[in-house]
C-alpha cells in the first residue's frame, strides 16, 4: 500500500508543476458556474420551487457537480490509451505492481491536485460570493465516504474506456460518448430530480448517478436523513464491487492482445 | 545452474494481410486473411550467472520479442523458458522483482520531477531497504557522479545523462538479471564510453547477469565475452566473441572518393588494378554504395590497408578517404556465407 501511495505523491508533485493548468481550469469552471447561475435563474423565473428544489439548492447542486466533474477528470482513459498505442505500457508491466492499482493511485494524485487547487477555491467562492448554504452535520462524514466511492466508480469507467485501445487505435469517439452519457445520466448537467419519474426510477439504480448525484445530494440536500444516506452508499458500494469485477475481467482479456499478439 | 534457460522457444504472430487502397481498407474490416509471422523460430540457449551476453541481430530479427518473453510481457507460442528458475509470464509481478529492464527508446524516470524522486519511488516499489539504497546510490555516484543530477528535472537532462540515470535506476534494486535493449542508441562517443564503463563496473561488483542488445559492434566488443547472433528468428551463432573477431576483426572498409566517377566502370577499374597487384581473393572486395565513393574492403591481417590505399592513389585521383569499421550487417552476411563452418 505504501508503495502505491508513493505513486500518488509523485503525481501530486507533477500536478503542482503544472500549476498554470490548474489556474485556467479554475477560471473556466467559474465561468461555467456563472453561466449556470443565470440560466437557472431564468428557468426558475418567479417560481419559488421546481420539483421541490429552490433556486439556491439547484444552483449549488449544479455548481458542485460541475466542480466535482472537473476534479474527477484525470484523463485516465487518454493516458492508458496513449500508453497502449505507443507501447509505453511495457514500462508498467516490468514493475512488480498491479497495473490497475498503480493507474488508480497515479490518477488519485492528479485528482487530489484538482481537489485542492480547483474544488476548494470554488467552494470558498460559492460560500462567500453566492452565500451558499448546506446542512452541516453527520452528512459530512457520509459525504466523505461517498466521495471516495464515487471516485472509484468514475476511475474504473475511465479505466475500461482506456483499455479499449487494445482493440481500436482511436479513443476519441468512445471517450466522448462516455463523457456525454455520464454527464447526462449522472445528474451532473440537470439534477436527477428534474427527470421524469419513470426515467428517474431507473437512473437511481444505474452507476452514473452514483458518481455525481449521490455525493452532492448527501452534501447539500436538507431533506435526506441517515437511512437515505446509507441507501445511497449501499447502491454506490454495490456498483463499485460490480464494476471492479468487470474491469478486472476486462483487463485479463484485453492484456492478451499484448501478450499473445504482441500489440 | 543456468540463470536463463531457453529451449525450442517459438513465437508466432498472426498478421492481417492488408490490401491496397480505399476499397482494400474497407474489405480488410471483414478480412480473415491472416498470415503467420515467425518472429522467434525455435531458439535455444542457456546463460550463466554473471555473464554479459551480447544478443545481436538486424532490425526485425526477433531480439525484442525474445527479451519481451524473458521479461514476461509476451507469452511464447511454444517452447520452454526459465528465468531465475521461474516461467516469466506466470506470476509476472513476483518475477519482475528480480530483473531490471532498459528499453533504450523509453524511460522509467518521471519526466516532470527531479531525478531523485524517481529513485525514491523505485526504492518503495521494489522494497529496497535503506542500507542497500544508500550503498547503491553511493556506488552510482562514485561511478558516474549522479549526485550532480539529483535535483534536475528529468526533462532537462541530455539524452546521455538520462540514459546514465535510467541504467542506475534499473540496477537500484540489485536485480540478478538486467536486460539492456539498445542502451547507447543515439549517444555520442564519449558518453557511450561512460555508459559502457558503468555497465561493466556494475556487472563486476554485483555479479549481475546482463543481456545486451545493440546495433553497435563497439558496445559488444567493449562489454561482452559471448555473443548470440540471431536473424529471422533463428540463432546464427552462439559462442565466444573472439572467434568472430578473429574472422572479421581484420576487415576494414576503405571508402575512397574517386574523380571522375563513372559508376560501375570506375568500380571495375579499381578492382582490376588492385587484383593485378594482390590477386583475386576473399580478402579483397570492391563495390560502390553511393555515387562518387568506392568501398574497398580488405583483410588487414593479409594486406596492409595503407599499401592498398597507396596502390589506389597512384592509379586514380582520390579526393577524400574514410575508414569504416565492419558493421553488424556485414558480419551477418558473412555468417550466412558460411564463414564459421
Amino acid at each position: 500500500m505504501k508503495r502505491y501511495l508513493h505513486l500518488t505523491k509523485n503525481t501530486y508533485m507533477v500536478g503542482l508543476v503544472w500549476r498554470f493548468n490548474a489556474i485556467f481550469t479554475v477560471l473556466s469552471n467559474l465561468f461555467y458556474i456563472v453561466v449556470i447561475y443565470f440560466l437557472w435563474k431564468n428557468i426558475y423565473g418567479s417560481q419559488a420551487t421546481l420539483r421541490e428544489m429552490t433556486f439556491p439548492q439547484t444552483f449549488i447542486y449544479l455548481a458542485l457537480t460541475s466542480s466535482l466533474f472537473v476534479v474527477f477528470k484525470t484523463f485516465v482513459d487518454w493516458q492508458i490509451s496513449r500508453d497502449i498505442i505507443s507501447g509505453v505500457i511495457t514500462m508498467d508491466l516490468i514493475k512488480p505492481l498491479d497495473y490497475q492499482v498503480s493507474v488508480l493511485f497515479r490518477s488519485a494524485g492528479f485528482m487530489l491536485v484538482q481537489l485542492t487547487l480547483i474544488a476548494l477555491p470554488t467552494l470558498v467562492i460559492l460560500l462567500v460570493v453566492f452565500h451558499a448554504q448546506m446542512p452541516i452535520g453527520i452528512n459530512l462524514l457520509f459525504f466523505a465516504i461517498s466521495l471516495v466511492l464515487a471516485y472509484l466508480l468514475s476511475f474504473m469507467i475511465d479505466y475500461m474506456v482506456g483499455l479499449t485501445s487494445f482493440y481500436t487505435q482511436s479513443l476519441w469517439g468512445i471517450s466522448t460518448a462516455k463523457e456525454i452519457i455520464v454527464l447526462v445520466l449522472s445528474g451532473a448537467l440537470i439534477p436527477i430530480r428534474f427527470f421524469p419519474d419513470a426515467l428517474r426510477n431507473v437512473l437511481v439504480y444505474l452507476p452514473f448517478q452514483a458518481i455525481y448525484n449521490a455525493p452532492i445530494s448527501i452534501l447539500t440536500d436538507p431533506i435526506l436523513r441517515t437511512p437515505d444516506y446509507l441507501n445511497m452508499l449501499g447502491i454506490q458500494l454495490l456498483w463499485v464491487i460490480a464494476i471492479l469485477v468487470i474491469s478486472r475481467l476486462f483487463y485479463a482479456q484485453a492484456i492478451k492482445v499484448l501478450t499473445i499478439a504482441g500489440g | 545452474m543456468s540463470i536463463i534457460e531457453i529451449k525450442n522457444l517459438t513465437k508466432h504472430f498472426k498478421v492481417l494481410n492488408r490490401r491496397e487502397g480505399l476499397l482494400g481498407a474497407a474489405r480488410d474490416l471483414f478480412s480473415t486473411d491472416y498470415k503467420m509471422i515467425k518472429a522467434v523460430d525455435d531458439i535455444s540457449f542457456e546463460i550463466q550467472p554473471g555473464e554479459i551476453v551480447g544478443y545481436i541481430g538486424p532490425n526485425g530479427a526477433g531480439k525484442s520479442t525474445t527479451i519481451k518473453m524473458m521479461t514476461g510481457i509476451l507469452k511464447p507460442t511454444s517452447g520452454m523458458i526459465l528465468v531465475n528458475g521461474q516461467i516469466p509470464y506466470k506470476n509476472r509481478q513476483r518475477n519482475v522483482q528480480n530483473i531490471g529492464v532498459i528499453f533504450g527508446q523509453r524511460t522509467q524516470l518521471w519526466w516532470d520531477l527531479p531525478v531523485i524522486e524517481s529513485f525514491k519511488l523505485l526504492k518503495e516499489i521494489y522494497r529496497v531497504d535503506q542500507q542497500t539504497y544508500d550503498r547503491q546510490m553511493g556506488m552510482f555516484n562514485e561511478l558516474s557522479n549522479l549526485k550532480a543530477l539529483h535535483s534536475q528535472a528529468v526533462r532537462s537532462l541530455s539524452l546521455g545523462q538520462r540514459m546514465l540515470c535510467d541504467i542506475a535506476a534499473s540496477f537500484l534494486h540489485n536485480p540478478r538479471i538486467v536486460f539492456l535493449d539498445e542502451p547507447t542508441i543515439g549517444l555520442d562517443v564519449s558518453i557511450k564510453a561512460k555508459i559502457r564503463d558503468l555497465i561493466k563496473e556494475l556487472n563486476r561488483t554485483q555479479n549481475t547477469t546482463i543481456i545486451l542488445t545493440t546495433h553497435d559492434i563497439g558496445d559488444v566488443e567493449a562489454l561482452c565475452s559471448r555473443i548470440i547472433i540471431i536473424d529471422q528468428g533463428r540463432v546464427l551463432y552462439d559462442g565466444d566473441i573472439k572467434r568472430v573477431h578473429q574472422l572479421f576483426g581484420g576487415f576494414r572498409t576503405l571508402k575512397a572518393h574517386v574523380v571522375p566517377f563513372l559508376g560501375d566502370e570506375t568500380v571495375e577499374q579499381v578492382r582490376r588494378v588492385l587484383e593485378d597487384c594482390y590477386g583475386q581473393s576473399e580478402n579483397l572486395t570492391v563495390r560502390s554504395r553511393e555515387t562518387g565513393w568506392v568501398n574497398i574492403t580488405v583483410n588487414q591481417d593479409k594486406m596492409p590497408l595503407l599499401e592498398v590505399l597507396n596502390v589506389a592513389m597512384s592509379n586514380f585521383e582520390i579526393k577524400d578517404v574514410q575508414i569504416v569499421e565492419i558493421t553488424l550487417e556485414s558480419i551477418i552476411r558473412r555468417l550466412y556465407d558460411g564463414a564459421l563452418k
